[in-house]
Formats: C-alpha cells, structure tokens, sequence
C-alpha cells in the first residue's frame, strides 16, 4: 500500500490530470443547422431561448466542447453543441446551458477555442 | 365455562402478566451482551464510518484489559460478536498510511512495546474469533496506544479535533486510547508540481474593472513542503483571530487556471461552493505568467492583475 509520501507524490505530479473524454474536434464546416430554433422552443424561457441563439452563433466552438453533464458517450451525444439539436439536453440541464454561456462569452473576449477548453475544464472537469 | 376451567395456576398468571408487559416478543431475542453500534463522520467530503459492537468492562479492572485479558501479541478485533468494520467512501490516510475507498475488517496487533498494528481486512462480515493471518491483511496501519483521561466502561470509537484536511478517529476502552491521525486530500487537489508553480510566483497587483483606483496586492509563493500555491492579500483583509491566521491558497484546476480558497494556520479550511468559486487565469509566456484575470463565480472578470514592477 502507499506510503504517504508516494501517495502525496501521485497527486502532485503531473499538475492536471485529465481523467475523462478530451474534448472532440469540431467537425469540419459544422454549422447551426441543427440546433433547435426559436419556434421549436416556443414555450420555453426567454433565457433558455438566449443560450440556443449563443450556441448557434458559435457551431464551431461548441463542437469542439465535451459537455460535462454526463451524456457525453451518449449516443448522438458528441459534443456540447449535440446537446442542443432536437432531443438534446440542453432544454433544461443547467449545466449544458452554462458551459454554453461560458463558451459563448468567452469567444466574444476573443479566447481561442484551447482557452475555452481550459476555463470549462476548470468549473466542471 | 366452569370455575375449573376458568382458574389458572399462580405460575400461569405470572406468565400472562410478564408477557403482557413486554414490548414484544423478539426484544428479549435481541439483548446482547455487547450491543452494536455505528458512528459515522464526513470529513472533506469522505465519509468514513466504524460499526462495532461495544463490550463492556463489567467489572474488569481498567489496566488489566492489554497485556492480560488480551494479550501482548494477539490480533483482536476492537469491539466484539462481529468483527469491527471501517468505510470510507473516499481514500484516506491513516497515520501515514494511504487507504483505498471501501469497507474493511478492523483488527488490532497490541503489542507490549506500544508499537501497535492496525490492519484492515477483506472480510467484514467475520465473528470476532478466530482473528485472520497477518499474511491476508490488506494494509497494516501503525498506532501508539496511551493511557487516557478517565476510564471508558464500555468500549468506544469516536471522531475528533475535525478540520479541512482531516482529524482524529480513536478508540477507547478502560485507560486505554488509540488515538489514529486522519488526513484527507480535497477532492479538488492542492498539490501543484514545483516547475509548474515556479510559473505563477512573486509579487502581483490587482486592479479592479469596476474602479481602475482601486488597487490590491497578491503575493504567491510556492510551499516546497506542502507542494502548494499559497497567497497572501492586503493587510487585514482576512480576519485574524488570536493565533488563527488565515490565508489563500491556490488550489489547480486547468492549465494555469485556479481556484481561490482559504487556510487557517495553513492548512486548508475552506474551498468555497461551486456556485461562489473565484478563479485566477494566468496568461504565460515563455514558461513565466506576465499576467492574470480573476473572475467570479458568474465568469465575470472582476480584476486584471500585473507583476507589481
């Protein structure tokens, strides 16, 4: 069994450890296509109206996001940007919503998609 | 019915009154000698619980339990009937000695010379005799037995002098206390790699986006000892208490990304909730971060932060 200093050791080194999924590549010239539309989400919340109209303005990053929620291996699910196509979670799974604000506002800061990735691994990873 | 009939003998009567006035039948099946218990206590997040059964002196002299009614050498089970368990829901460090998530047999080597063995076993549904070889114990956990406060009639384990990275669990029994160091890692992580912190280190000034006036300094160093990133702000911005000192401390989350949370004399004391959490974004160039952003728990950017000249 350890001894607690291997065991310390073992945590120190190295500093970030990545014990999940990495986050997928966005698919070539993946568009908004298939993001739920405003008319399919009448009846929802203005603010979950809000976060889709984010996510279709940036297709690419959230494709290049792994969604921390837990569907991600689901299937259909690849990305942070599946999770708002029709059947998707992103409707009402807080999490889905909020990496999405995050990715969003982030990109408007003009972070690049590696930046991205580091700022949500380090609130939900 | 007749007046025969009816009449019933005195022993009779004394069996219909004593079971009338009993709770129900199967109380009486469950009296045991030595009653069984379960403490439990969360600590960092791991939840480590003891159940036992609690034998009693009974009028046994308090020092003639080690060395006399068990003795030197044996490997006993503190407790009795079946043999004392421990969970943790999370790895733990015992005395020194890492212990993996699960649930595990007790089972105590006392020796004369006080240098006492705490293993922990598979089995946890074992009767208290016969004791399992040494040879099939997973972790044997060092532990110096001393003679307490006052006399415990009945056998006990209990969980004090709690922090955020750990506390104490011991047993205690006669005279006797076994007192067993725990330590915790934060489920977030403290440690930070010395080439990698070597980054982040010096002198800092902070300015706030909603008043460029206002300015804080934030000094990171890096503790060799405890492989930590520690800060210190402004004078008295954290509340001192006597001798309690508190203090940040950087806990990694990202690549040069961290989470802000707190320490009392050093150690760590609090890591605010996820939903309150302020982080620290270092920007790095040539191995050495030039600057930083601190953002709230909204991802608003609250301060921007340049090595102070």
């Amino acid at each position: 069994m350890f001894s607690r200093r291997s065991f310390v050791a073992v945590l120190a080194a190295p500093a970030f450890v990545r014990l999940q999924d990495p986050h997928p590549d966005p698919r070539p010239g993946v568009d908004a296509r298939d993001v739920m539309t405003a008319e399919q989400l009448n009846g929802y919340g203005a603010d979950v109206r809000e976060v889709f109209e984010m996510v279709r303005q940036i297709p690419q990053i959230a494709d290049g996001l792994r969604c921390y929620c837990g569907c991600a291996g689901r299937e259909g699910m690849r990305s942070l940007l599946t999770c708002f196509y029709r059947g998707g979670m992103a409707t009402h799974c807080e999490i889905c919503q909020a990496e999405a604000r995050l990715a969003y506002r982030r990109h408007r800061e003009g972070q690049t998609l590696a930046q991205i990735r580091r700022a949500v691994e380090a609130r939900w990873g | 019915m007749s007046n025969e009939q009816w009449a019933m003998s005195n022993g009779q009567w004394a069996m219909v009154v004593v079971g009338a006035l009993l709770p129900g039948g199967s109380a009486l099946a469950q009296a045991r000698a030595s009653e069984p218990a379960k403490v439990s206590q969360t600590i960092a997040g791991a939840e480590i619980t003891i159940e036992y059964s609690r034998p009693s002196l009974r009028g046994r002299h308090p020092d003639s339990l080690f060395g006399t009614q068990i003795e030197w050498g044996a490997i006993w089970t503190p407790g009795a009937n079946n043999a004392t368990t421990l969970s943790t829901s999370r790895t733990i460090v015992l005395n020194g000695t890492a212990v993996a998530a699960g649930k595990y047999g007790v089972w105590i080597e006392v020796r004369r010379d006080s240098s006492w063995l705490v293993h922990l076993h598979p089995d946890t549904a074992r009767w208290h005799l016969p004791p399992p070889p040494r040879g099939q114990m997973i972790v044997s956990i060092p532990a110096t037995p001393r003679q307490a406060d006052g006399v415990r009639q009945t056998l006990a384990w209990e969980f004090d002098n709690l922090r955020a990275g750990g506390g104490q669990m011991r047993m205690w029994w006669g005279r006797t206390l076994l007192p067993i160091e725990i330590a915790i890692e934060s489920s977030l992580g403290t440690a930070v790699a010395a080439d990698v912190a070597r980054r982040y280190e010096g002198a800092w000034t902070e300015t706030s986006v909603r008043d460029t006036t206002r300015r804080r300094p934030f000094t990171i160093r890096y503790d060799t000892a405890s492989r930590q990133l520690v800060a210190t702000g402004a004078a008295g911005e954290l509340p001192q208490h006597g001798t309690a000192t508190w203090g940040y401390i950087l806990l990694p989350r990202s690549e040069d990304i961290f989470v802000v949370a707190y320490t009392l004399n050093g150690e760590l004391a609090q890591v605010p909730e996820p939903g309150q959490q302020v982080y620290l974004e270092f920007t790095v160039e040539n191995g050495r971060a030039t600057s930083y952003v601190r953002r709230n728990a909204r991802d608003q950017v609250t301060a921007n932060a340049v090595r102070t000249p």
